[in-house]
């Protein structure tokens, strides 16, 4: 991966008829990046891709690939290739038919075709697949077939449109590590739409997360795990709890909280991060994974103690999520606690009493929402 | 049981409601005698005289002519019409359009005709051959623009459009190479069916016929006038079978949709 940057867009803006779509979304790709855009149905995201693709127009805003201004140029005169969702195979041509017909477009000469389609096919293990009908293949296989099409071309950007949400899990998942392997072995950059934030993790160098048609961060999935700007950020990737809290006058390069009006903690600052005034209200989050529940007396050395009474679990095989109730004056206002499933013995507990433990390190002040 | 029996009676006794004229007239066309109220041996003479009336002959060609003007007409304004129908973007009224295309199969064919030839007679133009193959294009039209636009909705073209474009193709291209072939099995069975319309038509070229621009079921009518004849029978037989072979190759069309594998 080099920094040279390969795509820009921005600000871009769109509405359909009254509804905005995309407020001044930017964004930059860098050649061979793979770059994901996350976020929830109807955030904008496939409308950003689109863009790229050049099948919507911005209402305002530029899109920049290579260096050339392309926003006025149509899909067919842009380096890109999709990979839709609903595969989009052509059901009058074979296998091979299919997967020629970019590089037709493109005037690449025959043999070059006759020789690139095998190598399509083989990079999507389906070699010897060239004379079948696109009606005789799995759901599975037209997505290979799908992306063997889009990768034949050489285009110096591929898009992908969620294009693995119509495979059951296990697919996914197998799908998901060829992705990544393919993405390395082609050195084309990839931009990825998805709202699967595991898929995201898995895959991407950088992950963009939209809301409501604007990116609420961009950066390395861990920097997203691990410092959520926004509480949206913080909820959409693994579920981390968000509660409202008070800064309360506090000692230089710590934050004194007063979360739900009812426990005080006091979280060390990053450095570089500013402390918000006194009397304001903020945002904080803490990962699920990070609490920790006992059930008798033994808190780590350091750790904020919140006595609680269990309200729910649910067994995930791996693991155990377990619901605390631990706010008296909102006992509807769950902390979930993630628990490795042989440290938590499952037993019927619902209304035991449970000590939730908290490092204060682990508690993050977030951004209002955008 | 009983119920059972009583369900096979009734659907026999429709199909023989459907089906029991047709049986008879095809019987009664290898009638030897010339009148239908006897039966007095097998015979196909009737058919022999038929082939050798040449003015029987020259109504068959002119039929067949103006069904085969009429299918393509229709079948290519068809494809035109159903496309626009299926992909231009919403505006007002957009139904509405929809509908007066199809409104002329709901039109009683008298006030068509009569509308038309009232038309070109105030028009001036000449009741030839062309005027009849337009005047039934203009029946058959609904039945093609149905059919591809049936076509077009299912088969998700839009969508193939756009990966064709995304694959370096223009829109005239991505027409032509991805939309046409997927509509060309639809289109096919269309005018087969605008030919099967034009070709048993008889209000429409009755109003219509100018001099010596005759149908077969015109001529069937004016023969008419004389009582039925085994010759009549024998016509209608050979018409009747003459569509079953049409509806047999658009069930075959309707069946395979044209798949075509491209040589890599």
């Amino acid at each position: 991966m080099t920094d040279e940057t390969l795509l820009e867009i921005g600000p871009v803006s769109k509405s359909f008829g009254e509804a905005p779509v995309l407020r001044e979304v930017s964004l930059t790709v860098r050649k061979g990046e793979f770059m994901t855009l996350l976020g929830p149905s109807g955030c904008g995201k496939t409308t950003t891709l689109r863009i790229i693709a050049g099948f919507e127009s911005p209402d305002s805003g530029r899109v920049r690939l290579a260096g050339a201004d392309v926003t006025d140029l149509p899909p067919y005169e842009r380096d890109v290739h999709t990979v839709f969702q609903h595969y989009a195979l052509f059901p009058h041509l074979d296998v091979a038919g299919n997967i020629a017909f970019g590089m037709r477009m493109d005037k690449v000469p025959p043999p070059e075709i006759a020789r690139r389609i095998p190598e399509a096919l083989a990079m999507v293990k389906l070699s010897g697949f060239e004379k079948r009908r696109v009606s005789s293949l799995s759901g599975g296989q037209m997505q290979r077939v799908a992306l063997a099409r889009a990768i034949a071309g050489k285009p110096s950007l591929l898009l992908l449109d969620e294009p693995l949400g119509a495979l059951d899990l296990k697919l996914r998942k197998e799908m998901q590590l060829e992705l990544k392997r393919l993405h390395r072995r082609l050195g084309f950059a990839f931009v990825y739409v998805t709202h699967d934030q595991e898929e995201a993790m898995t895959m991407s160098d950088r992950i963009a997360v939209f809301n409501k048609g604007r990116i609420e961060q961009i950066g390395a999935p861990s920097e997203i795990y691990e410092a959520p700007r926004t509480s949206f950020v913080a909820d959409f990737i693994g579920g981390a709890n968000v509660f409202s809290a008070k800064v309360l006058p506090g000692a230089e390069g710590r934050a004194h909280l007063l979360i739900e009006d009812e426990v005080e903690v006091d979280v060390p600052l990053d450095p570089g991060e500013s402390l918000p005034a006194p009397g304001r209200r903020v945002k904080v989050g803490i990962r699920p994974e990070r609490v920790r529940v006992y059930y008798k007396d033994e808190l780590p050395f350091g750790a904020l103690r919140l006595d609680a009474t269990i309200a729910d679990s649910i067994f995930l095989g791996d693991a155990c999520q377990i619901y605390l109730r631990f706010l008296k004056s909102a006992p509807d206002k769950l902390l979930t606690a993630l628990a490795g499933g042989d440290r938590y013995t499952m037993h019927d507990d619902l209304g035991v009493p449970a000590i939730a433990a908290i490092q204060p390190d682990d508690v993050y002040i977030l951004e209002e929402d955008a | 049981m009983r119920k059972g029996r009583g369900l096979k009676l009734y659907c026999a006794a429709l199909y023989a409601f459907l089906y029991a004229p047709l049986a008879v007239m095809t019987v009664f066309s290898f009638n030897r005698a010339h009148r239908n109220v006897v039966w007095l041996g097998f015979s196909l003479k009737w058919y022999g005289v038929l082939f050798h009336d040449a003015e029987m002959m020259r109504a068959a060609l002119t039929t067949l002519e103006l069904a085969v003007s009429a299918s393509a007409i229709s079948g290519a304004l068809g494809l035109l019409a159903a496309y626009a129908l299926v992909r231009h973007k919403p505006f007002p009224g957009r139904g509405v359009y929809a509908t007066l295309l199809d409104v002329p199969l709901m039109i009683p064919e008298v006030a068509l005709g009569v509308g038309l030839l009232s038309f070109l007679v105030r028009m001036g133009y000449e009741l030839n051959f062309g005027a009849l193959a337009c005047a039934h294009a203009l029946i058959c039209l609904p039945y093609a623009v149905g059919a591809v636009r049936a076509r077009l909705q299912s088969s998700g073209g839009e969508r193939l459009e756009e990966a064709a474009m995304d694959l370096g193709a223009d829109e005239w291209t991505a027409f032509r190479k991805v939309t046409l072939p997927l509509a060309m099995p639809a289109v096919v069975s269309g005018a087969l069916l605008a030919f099967t319309i034009s070709f048993g038509d008889f209000v429409t070229s009755f109003f219509l016929s100018g001099i010596g621009v005759t149908t077969l079921p015109v001529k069937i009518y004016s023969m008419m006038k004389f009582g039925v004849t085994p010759e009549i029978n024998a016509l209608s037989v050979l018409l009747l079978a003459a569509t079953f072979v049409l509806l047999g190759v658009n069930a075959l069309f309707a069946s395979n949709p044209g798949e075509s594998s491209v040589r890599a």
